[in-house]
């Protein structure tokens, strides 16, 4: 077993030294048309295709470990939904509703909110195409996604017929993989019976025309955009995007119980203010508190990335409590 | 701690938590957890004086094991007054979509729980307390060829429970 | 004979495979085997995944105010000292459970009145936040499904598998 998820990952390592040199070191100023249209047919395929296939996940833990997940994710597509089965439990996607189901049953729908005009996708990143090595005895076209120094933040492997996205890398600044998301098989056209959700009960987010007092919605936080605000029965939900990647925030108003949180989260800190950090396989989470509101942030962009956000979203420390700090000293507050 | 031998308030402190998640294992329910880690709790505060310093956590394995198929054996020879069961697990509520991730510990937790004794002790000491067989072998009282089986069928077992349409049942 | 799994119940040389119990030549034998059947793969696959869905399952603590309460009972009961083993209980599981009520009892009372004279000075009616991690992650890959890469649905799976 553990010679198994060796090989992946140093599969995983040679295809990306491969692409590094197919697109070339050489710092791109500006995106490329072809890449940002390549990225736009890739988030319409889903509607113009029926497929079904087998998704591999692969994150690192804690260090330097990739786990590779145990996977069984397959999608079909039928009348505009999608299934995502792994062991028994399944998602169900179709448009706005997002259902999922365990061994008790349906569970409660997602309704996504209405999302306003999201920017561009080179509106803070810069875009580059390439030839792209086969992803699930595919040939594929590269997309790569670079910060404005040229480091990738993220690589894109869509099918070159149809536009799907067939994998997505996320990178660190110096290259390593966050996060990965692969598919391993894949089969256009076939499409398995899938099972729509019946007596469902929903929760549905009602949208918000501005955030209620007591809550903190900037509107341009570290290079992303506002693109939604609603309710949820367990509070207020932001969601925002640069273009490419999406942050979610949510606010719940209270005191956070940091004993209930789950254990494997890193303390760090925010502009001062304490928090806690999860590295899962989708997504980091963070989470914190300010005047009586609960902030959990939660974004596949790479790290980097979402700390910029972070810094900008949680207010700074006040000008007394600045004071007190430099009083203190190096005995510290807590 | 005299001797390499710690007090039983030391084993509590710092093997408490691995004991507990144990007992929960085996038992299902936080109720019949309690009370075993009391139990064994007890039997370490008498037993201390006997243990030889080795591998703590299998000889607490040991204990807590018995401590469970001690109370199996009451039970089955005098059934107990039923504790109502968790209405939760009864009659299942939809669960909200953000307890999906909970959902699927206790469809696994349930799987566990349909397992005869003799398969899920030795899963679980293999699986939640990371025992060796040999250890295991000790902690039960069977010869490590039937551990092994034991573990090998116990997860052919979860395994089809936990897929579509599992038969449980030796 | 078939056993209900509808296999014979003689692979369990797999387990130990698994479990890092077999000697380097029996895991060179186990290996051959598995290279040149796809049955025995299968059946390693099925027990991989029963492994690693007990091993990942988180631990569970036991809720707050237990081991006060379970220690000061554990500390109060008379000790006597037995031949050999560990002694056998000297009173059933229940009746322990009523000692450990009553102790906890009163270090719930103990709390309580803490928490009492710290109503004094901290803010009554606070609600406490309690963050669904996961669910927040599967939450954001919904919403975020018209966003992004195109394959949401995925990604809100995701929380739900289990790392090898």
């Amino acid at each position: 077993m553990r010679r198994g998820v060796v090989a992946s990952v140093a599969g995983l390592t040679l295809v990306v030294a491969v692409l590094g040199v197919a697109l070339g070191h050489a710092r791109a100023e500006t995106s490329s048309a072809d890449a940002v249209r390549w990225v736009q047919k890739m988030r319409s395929a889903p509607g113009r295709l029926q497929f079904s296939g087998v998704v591999r996940v692969t994150w690192p833990a804690q260090g330097d470990h990739a786990k590779v997940s145990g996977l069984s994710v397959g999608i079909t597509d039928d009348m505009g939904a999608i299934e995502v089965q792994t062991g028994q439990a399944r998602v169900y996607d179709q448009g706005a509703r997002t259902y999922f189901k365990n061994r008790y049953g349906w569970s409660s729908a997602l309704v996504e909110p209405d999302v306003a005009k999201a920017p561009a996708p080179d509106h803070r990143w810069v875009l580059v195409t390439g030839r792209g090595p086969d992803v699930a005895a595919r040939p594929t076209r590269l997309v790569e996604v670079r910060r404005r120094q040229g480091a990738p933040a993220e690589r894109l492997y869509l099918d070159t017929a149809t536009g799907l996205l067939l994998r997505r890398d996320v990178l660190d600044p110096n290259g390593r993989l966050e996060r990965s998301l692969s598919f391993t098989s894949l089969d256009i056209a076939t499409v398995a019976p899938i099972h729509a959700p019946s007596g469902v009960s929903t929760h549905d987010a009602q949208p918000l025309a501005s955030a209620p007092s007591g809550y903190v919605a900037p509107s341009t936080p570290g290079g992303y955009v506002l693109v939604a605000r609603s309710r949820h029965p367990n509070g207020v939900e932001l969601l925002y995007s640069d273009g490419l990647f999406t942050v979610s925030v949510l606010e719940q108003q209270g005191d956070l119980d940091w004993g209930a949180l789950p254990a494997q989260g890193v303390a760090t800190t925010i502009d001062g203010t304490s928090a806690r950090r999860y590295s899962l396989a989708s997504a980091d989470v963070v989470v914190w508190e300010r005047n009586d509101t609960v902030f959990t942030v939660v974004s596949d962009a790479p790290r980097d990335v979402i700390d910029g956000l972070l810094t900008d979203l949680a207010p700074g420390r006040s000008a007394m409590e600045k004071v007190v700090d430099y009083v203190l000293g190096p005995f510290g507050w807590d | 701690m005299a001797d390499g031998v710690p007090s039983w308030e030391e084993v509590a402190r710092d093997h408490g938590r691995f004991l507990y998640n144990v007992a929960y294992r085996l038992a299902g329910n936080d109720d019949d957890a309690q009370d075993l880690v009391q139990e064994a709790l007890l039997r370490v505060r008498k037993g201390l004086e006997r243990y030889q310093p080795g591998s703590l956590e299998g000889w607490l394995a040991r204990i807590v094991t018995n401590v469970f198929l001690d109370e199996m054996r009451r039970r089955k020879r005098r059934p107990t007054d039923a504790l109502p069961e968790d209405p939760g697990r009864v009659l299942p509520p939809a669960p909200a979509a953000d307890e999906v991730q909970r959902g699927l510990s206790d469809e696994i937790q349930h799987a566990l729980e349909e397992l005869p004794e003799e398969f899920r002790v030795p899963v679980v000491l293999c699986d939640v307390s990371d025992l060796s067989y040999e250890q295991i072998a000790d902690a039960t009282g069977v010869p490590i060829g039937t551990v092994r089986s034991r573990i090998h069928r116990g997860r052919r077992m979860l395994r089809a429970s936990l897929t579509a349409g599992g038969v449980t049942g030796p | 004979m078939t056993d209900f799994l509808g296999a014979r119940d003689d692979h369990d040389f797999l387990s130990g495979y698994l479990d890092g119990e077999l000697t380097a030549d029996e895991r060179a034998g186990v290996e051959a085997q598995l290279a040149t059947s796809a049955e025995l793969r299968a059946e390693l696959a099925d027990v991989t995944a029963a492994r690693d869905a007990v091993r990942g399952l988180p631990r569970r603590e036991a809720p707050a105010g237990f081991w006060d309460a379970v220690l000061a009972t554990v500390a109060a009961e008379p000790v006597e000292a037995t031949e050999g083993g560990e002694a056998a209980p000297v009173v059933a599981l229940d009746e322990r459970r009523r000692r450990r009520a009553r102790a906890w009892r009163i270090a719930g009372a103990a709390a309580a009145a803490a928490a009492v004279v710290l109503a004094v000075i901290l803010v009554p009616g606070q609600r406490q936040v309690r963050p669904n991690v996961t669910g927040a992650a599967t939450q954001h890959a919904a919403s975020s499904s018209d966003l992004g890469d195109s394959i949401g649905p995925i990604t809100a799976a995701v929380p739900l598998m289990r790392p090898r």
